[in-house]
């Protein structure tokens, strides 16, 4: 089950607000790479793993991604306090603002709403485990490409921190995968 | 063995959470760079920060760990390392909620008269 701590893992405190980051972060919320696929993704495909070491590194990662959600959002919604309709029209956030007004909701870079159709669950533990190392990249490599799109320092350190996220979860899946493919694991069936 | 990821070799003794805190990652042999990029320090700016810091970096070092466990459950050294930031983590949060009420719904209440859980600020508002 899930309990919730009242705190962010890491601090997000923007002030100088690149507002314009907005349109583009919202990627990391409902995107194709973004941490609620992530989460949802580890969530689901943790029912068919094989043995202890997938279920529990699913549900410990998933469970951090979630956490990740909330800083994503978090950049969002200081971003978007406090602007102006004029500079939100600027941004070009003026459709943001003519569906949410200043609140948060999952969508990739251009407007599209998130979709279960960025993950899958196989139901086939090497298959699913390369799939997470890839997804693991797809964020990286997002979160890299978030950090050139500008110089805005309080948006660099919190995207640097979830960038090396990603890192380290990869090394995490590939241990699995490695030893899931040297096993041989299969889809667990009735009869194990 | 992809010998990119040296997972198997961390060096115990250069574990710090602050710096793990800091760069996102607890293994200096797994830690890769972005361009010339420096993660900032964090600086906490009152008391709160302070404590909440503490708070986060040893919490963060428990994950690290937890996900290296999840896949090497058989490694001592690593869970002592584990069940020592759990230590300090449990320390750090009675120091936080003793000045800045709780972190979980369920943790000691300083104040009985009003339902504090409620309060400001939440994590996604500057702090």
């Amino acid at each position: 089950m899930f309990k919730y701590v009242k705190t962010l893992p890491y601090p997000v405190n923007i002030k100088k607000k690149d507002l314009k980051m907005a349109k583009y972060i919202v990627t990391q919320y409902g995107g194709p790479a973004g941490e609620l696929g992530a989460a949802l993704r580890y969530l689901n495909q943790r029912y068919s793993m094989p043995d202890e070491k997938g279920k529990a590194l699913l549900t410990d990662i998933a469970t951090e991604e979630l956490g990740h959600v909330e800083m994503v959002c978090t950049m969002l919604y200081q971003l978007l306090k406090g602007a102006t309709i004029e500079e939100l029209k600027e941004a070009g956030l003026a459709s943001h603002y003519a569906e949410h007004r200043y609140g948060v909701f999952p969508t990739d870079a251009n407007g599209v709403p998130f979709s279960a159709m960025t993950f899958a669950t196989t139901g086939d533990p090497v298959a699913d485990l390369c799939e997470d190392m890839a997804a693991e990249e797809k964020a990286r490599a997002t979160y890299e490409s978030l950090i050139d799109l500008t110089d805005d320092e309080d948006l660099i350190g919190p995207l640097l921190f979830l960038r090396q996220r990603e890192v380290v979860h990869y090394a995490r899946f590939k241990a699995l995968y490695d030893e899931y493919k040297a096993k041989g694991y299969k889809t667990p069936t009735n009869k194990n | 063995m992809n010998n990119m990821y040296n997972y198997m070799n961390y060096q115990p003794q250069e574990i710090n959470s602050y710096k793990g805190l800091v760069q996102g990652n607890l293994f200096e042999n797994l830690y890769e760079p972005y361009k010339n990029y420096q993660p900032p320090q964090l600086i906490p700016h009152n008391k709160r920060e302070e404590l909440l810091l503490k708070v986060r970096q040893y919490d963060f070092a428990m994950n690290d760990l937890n996900l290296y466990l999840d896949t090497e459950p058989t490694d001592k050294e690593a869970i002592e390392l584990f069940n020592n930031y759990r230590n300090l983590a449990f320390q750090a949060i009675t120091n936080f909620e003793a000045s800045y009420g709780p972190l979980t719904v369920s943790d000691n209440p300083i104040n009985t008269n009003k339902w504090i859980w409620n309060a400001n600020p939440w994590p996604w508002e500057v702090q």
